[in-house]
């Protein structure tokens, strides 16, 4: 056997280098790609100000309210996220998408935005749809449904599709 | 020369002579055949089908029932332009497939044909027509194996397009089904019409 | 001698060997099929996008819902179902499977019912599902063992979709069924 071993040395570690690469470069036309485009978190404080796809969106307040309060459908509490969004440097084109996160039962769980819930009314003077291609500066406020006692400190990710894979967490 | 060259000879040419002989008997046979272009008929009689009877294709099984103008859509509430009015045909269709199958979706592959209305490659503009169940209005229905259910097919087409009495001739049609490779599914080859149904145009104007 | 002997069982045995490879090759549809997470009626059954309870099956001839009343040339199956989803909002999608023939579920009756509508986590929608069938549905193959899936999308291909084993032949057939429009909640 060591005979063999010894005869064969160099086949048996070029196999043990080839092998292993074989399986890298086999990753090369998709995996990477894929991997390089999946969204990468950015953590922003409460109040902080940040530059994100030529728009400066700082989150002002972000309230959980219980649903009771306003007639939201039946075990659901309501979450209420207000921004100032200042758009100075916008791309041509982009998609804008804002959505509520919390991983407080275990699993990362998210919910989208909804115009209306119960008899909560949003001040006239604010946005309630998120635009970061007309320049200028406005206040935003989105309003999200979430299960009773089960989002007690959630974040708000915003995603500007040309600006992927960045991606900001606020709360 | 030697008996065993000729041979041996013979032996290492043979896969070559067998092919030019080959071809020289073709090329033979071919003459007075008129040579090997592919002939065309001038001519490809579709055979009728009955009114009210099924016309099993390998999509869907389709029995054409009526055929008739109306200034009224099934809808209840779709008028038509000026100068337009509706055709309604009425048709009973069931899936052959293994699945649920939209009556209209593909230009390529429409159950049926009728002449400056619906022709196959012509792909149809949506707000030109719309499918309903006979039975509850219902639009866009599917048909599904082993239920066979009747659909109105309501075409926007002019008001002098068809008159009453008028004898319209209804393609059905039929294809080879092949399993798809790029797309799931099916794919339909070889859309032709295999039947035509002769129907009478009613006016219910 | 001895040794050609062996090489040729050995190429015998190779030959062997890749024709099974070959014959075993898994089918397209094998390949893509969805991972289905299988469980029975009053089970609460999680899939990787959402969580089902199908509360009860049954068969009908005529179905009322709201304002609308179905009738049909063959038969209604009737099913009851919770569905939340797990991590996002997601659609509802429905099919019956019989001996691999696929009945959808129908939208004859427009968003009452709870496929066709979208779930979120934490918010169950309950409600019923309607799916027409041939009237003979019961003789036919498949009928002891028809599979009820339901996903999240029309094309459940690698999806983690949910399954339910049915016998449609000790199902209860009704006549005219009232049924409930979906709602929040459980059931």
């Amino acid at each position: 056997m060591t005979a063999w071993l010894q005869k064969n040395r160099w086949f048996l570690i070029a196999l043990v280098v080839l092998i292993p690469a074989a399986f890298v470069v086999s990753l090369i036309p998709r995996f990477f790609p894929y991997f390089a485009d999946q969204p990468r978190p950015e953590a922003v404080e409460l109040g902080d100000v940040v530059r994100y796809s030529g728009v400066d969106i700082q989150l002002t307040q972000l309230e959980v309210l219980d649903g009771r309060g306003f007639d939201a459908p039946a075990g659901a509490d309501v979450v209420v996220a207000t921004f100032s969004i200042d758009v100075i440097d916008p791309p041509e084109f982009t998609i804008c998408d804002v959505t509520l996160v919390s991983d407080e039962s275990g699993v990362e769980r998210e919910w989208k935005s909804e115009l209306f819930i119960g008899d909560y009314e949003t001040p006239d003077y604010f946005e309630t749809t998120c635009n970061l291609t007309d320049v200028g500066r406005y206040h935003l406020q989105m309003v999200f449904a979430v299960p009773h006692g089960e989002v007690v400190d959630p974040e708000v990710q915003v995603t500007s599709s040309d600006a992927l894979p960045r991606v900001l967490r606020l709360s | 020369m030697p008996a065993e060259t000729i041979t041996s000879r013979v032996r290492t040419w043979l896969p070559l002579i067998a092919a030019a002989g080959v071809l020289a008997v073709a090329g033979v046979v071919a003459i007075p055949l008129g040579g090997w272009d592919t002939v065309v008929p001038e001519s490809t009689i579709i055979p009728e089908h009955p009114v009210g009877e099924p016309f099993v294709s390998h999509r869907v099984s389709t029995s054409i029932d009526d055929l008739y103008l109306t200034d009224v859509h099934p809808d209840g509430y779709s008028e038509p332009e000026a100068g337009e009015t509706f055709l309604v045909l009425v048709a009973t269709m069931e899936s052959e497939t293994d699945g649920p199958e939209i009556p209209i979706a593909s230009s390529s592959f429409y159950p049926f044909t009728i002449p400056g209305v619906i022709e196959l490659g012509v792909a149809l503009d949506g707000t030109s027509y719309s499918t309903l169940l006979e039975r509850d209005g219902n639009f866009g229905p599917v048909v599904v194996p082993g239920l066979a259910d009747t659909l109105l097919f309501v075409f926007v087409v002019p008001s002098s397009g068809f008159a009453d009495g008028d004898v319209v001739r209804i393609g059905l049609t039929d294809a080879t089904p092949e399993e798809a490779d790029i797309i799931e599914g099916t794919r339909w080859v070889d859309v032709h019409i295999a039947v035509e149904v002769p129907i009478t145009v009613r006016d219910e104007r | 001698m001895k040794r050609r002997g062996w090489s040729i069982l050995a190429g015998v045995a190779l030959l062997a060997a890749a024709y099974g490879v070959t014959a075993t090759i898994p089918s397209s549809e094998l390949v893509k099929a969805p991972f289905g997470v299988r469980g029975a009626i009053g089970d609460r059954i999680v899939s990787q996008p959402m969580i089902v309870t199908v509360n009860e099956v049954f068969l009908a001839d005529e179905v009322e819902l709201d304002l609308w009343r179905g009738t049909t040339n063959g038969v209604w199956f009737v099913a009851d179902a919770t569905i939340a989803a797990t991590v996002e909002r997601e659609g509802v999608d429905v099919e019956l499977y019989l001996d691999g023939v696929e009945y959808p579920s129908s939208s004859r009756a427009d968003s009452s019912t709870v496929d066709g509508s979208v779930v979120d986590p934490g918010f169950p929608m309950t409600g019923p599902i309607l799916i027409e069938l041939p009237a003979d549905v019961v003789d036919r193959p498949g009928a002891r063992s028809a599979v009820l899936r339901i996903s999240t999308g029309s094309d459940p291909r690698l999806d983690s979709v949910i399954e339910l084993v049915i016998d449609l032949t000790q199902l209860d057939t009704d006549g005219s069924v009232e049924l409930e429009p979906t709602r929040p909640g459980e059931r």
